[in-house]
């Protein structure tokens, strides 16, 4: 129960990360973005080959973290691919989105986001190939915190909760206590109303996809951490990415977070109960239950 | 962006021959002119789908222009963007969802003061000054306000940069007698500060009371221009505002 309740934990902070961009985008935008979860397999690949390229260019940059199998090489390449696909998040809306938003229907927005996330996974298949790899091949071998119950934690899951409790206070600070916070909240909620007061809608948006490209990156690599690198990571998230964006309220930041937490949690302790071949379903589940009880959300506001 | 000058050397606000809408070639207002001078307050009535709320959007930068231009004080502001226009002096209250109900009063106002390109303390505080109610709901989540306080704070936020021009969509919509009487009361408040207000309102009884002058839209075209006091009591406003014109001239065609 404990394990099932950290590893909970870790897989929803994670979905946490996700979520916030998908659903800053969705809210601004009014539409559901499926390309978003490939920007999480778009960024850790990217972190992937800043990572070799970083340790090729000097062998100190190999050097690991105390107690991890993190490198420092790693951390730099992390922290380039944040802003890349940030940028490159921005560069799909103003390419492709953008021009639909102006010509054409949110129908039309999605099934186009259904097209530059198969182009995206596409890509990466044909880049690094279709087999899965690790950002360190070295085996991690996890420390057990309590032996009853049991409950066998890795340095790098640690660093992993760690990174994105950070990220996230941070996150709130910048949203709660500055004026560019207040901006993009205000986006999020009414973008009319925002515009009148004097804010750039265009401006907005673009740091909408940033900031989203920037956690789904981060999002991917603390994936790959606790998991593994493949092309379809992304794809096998998308259905968690959206039930945490529904479940926290479609626009809420906050609701995002906490929904993710929740479809995590929900989904390690469900396979206390049901086998693991049913657990994709319960992404679904959490969708129709949030759908029937809460359509609004957890903190989202009734349209 | 509009210069500041002396309220005697400014202009106020001209429409000329507005065509506007949703959809580009589906016009909503046709050839629409109006003006508001400065400390003026303009009535603009009609009936519902006349295109009054149209117009307010599109003065605001929110809708595409087809044909016809804009100016306040002399320069032209056609086509400028929402935010731009809002820093150059134009406010505006949209009828519904005109708060950030999930923000504080306070963060709404503050949100509200970024249009005054710098301090937003100053200005704030002038606004609880004025706005007594909302200095006690300073904390408060805006979405918990009662229609009235949200009205008031929904003003507030408009004229927290001094503007020029007061875009105003039904500001007594949804109120209770007295606070859609308080909310009506002040704009003479506002417009004795050299603010040119704009206001399109369903009470028309009200809205002419406290306006200066009116104009009636009707069918997305101007109908008619006047004192507002003297349409107060013209039977010709009661005809076209009530369709009792159309009324007839329908039942005329069907005999």
């Amino acid at each position: 129960m404990l394990q099932s309740l950290f590893d909970g934990i870790l897989v929803g902070s994670i979905l946490s990360l996700g979520a916030i961009g998908l659903t800053l985008i969705m809210h601004i935008l009014r539409f559901a973005n499926f390309s978003h979860a490939e920007l999480i397999s778009m960024g850790a690949y990217f972190t992937l080959t800043l990572d070799a390229m970083f340790a090729a260019i000097s062998s100190t940059l190999v050097t690991q973290l105390p107690m991890l199998s993190v490198t420092i090489s790693l951390v730099l390449a992390m922290l380039f691919a944040l802003m890349i696909t940030g940028i490159l998040a921005a560069t799909i809306d103003k390419l492709v989105f953008k021009r639909l938003r102006e010509k054409a229907g949110p129908l039309t927005m999605v099934f186009a986001s259904f097209g530059i996330g198969l182009i995206i996974r596409n890509v990466i298949g044909l880049v690094y190939g279709l087999k899965s790899t690790h950002y360190n091949s070295d085996i991690a071998f996890a420390m057990m915190l309590s032996s009853d119950p049991l409950l066998l934690v890795k340095a790098d899951q640690l660093f992993i909760l760690g990174i994105t409790v950070v990220v996230m206070l941070g996150l709130h600070l910048f949203m709660s206590r500055t004026s560019v916070g207040y901006a993009l909240r205000a986006i999020s909620e009414n973008p009319v109303l925002a515009q009148i007061n004097g804010i750039n809608l265009g401006a907005m948006v673009r740091l909408a996809w940033l900031i989203g490209g920037a956690l789904a990156t981060l999002a991917g690599v603390c994936y790959a951490l606790n998991n593994q690198l493949s092309p379809v990571m992304g794809r096998d998230l998308v259905l968690s990415l959206f039930a945490a964006a529904i479940v926290g309220g479609i626009g809420s930041i906050y609701g995002a977070a906490l929904g993710g937490l929740i479809v995590g949690l929900a989904g390690s302790l469900a396979l206390l109960i049901i086998p693991t071949g049913y657990k994709p379903a319960v992404p679904f589940l959490i969708i129709l239950l949030a759908l029937y009880i809460r359509p609004n959300g957890l903190f989202g506001e009734e349209q | 962006m509009t210069t500041k000058h002396p309220a005697v050397f400014r202009a106020g606000l001209a429409v000329n021959g507005l065509t506007a809408g949703y959809i580009r070639g589906m016009p909503i207002i046709n050839d629409v002119s109006l003006t508001a001078k400065h400390g003026e307050i303009v009535a603009i009535i009609g009936p519902n789908g006349a295109g009054k709320s149209t117009l307010l959007k599109t003065i605001a930068g929110l809708l595409n222009v087809e044909s016809g231009n804009v100016t306040l004080d002399g320069l032209g502001i056609t086509g400028i963007r929402p935010d731009k226009l809002s820093q150059s002096g134009v406010a505006m209250v949209p009828q519904l969802e005109n708060i950030f109900r999930t923000m504080s009063v306070q963060q709404n106002l503050r949100l509200a003061a970024r249009r005054c390109q710098g301090q937003w303390r100053k200005p704030v505080d002038e606004m609880l000054r004025r706005f007594p109610m909302l200095a006690e709901k300073y904390k408060v989540r805006a979405g918990s306000l009662s229609g009235g306080q949200r009205q008031f704070l929904a003003i507030a936020m408009a004229l927290v940069a001094s503007p020029n021009l007061l875009l105003l969509d039904e500001p007594s919509a949804g109120l209770s007698p007295k606070a859609a009487q308080e909310v009506l009361g002040m704009l003479k408040e506002i417009a004795r500060s050299h603010v040119s207000i704009l206001m399109v309102e369903q009470n028309v009884k009200a809205a002419l009371a406290v306006s200066d002058r009116a104009y009636i839209l009707a069918e997305g075209r101007n109908q008619y221009e006047g004192i507002a006091s003297e349409l107060l009591n013209d039977p010709v406003l009661g005809q076209i505002y009530l369709g009792a014109r159309r009324t007839e001239a329908h039942a005329t065609e069907s005999v």
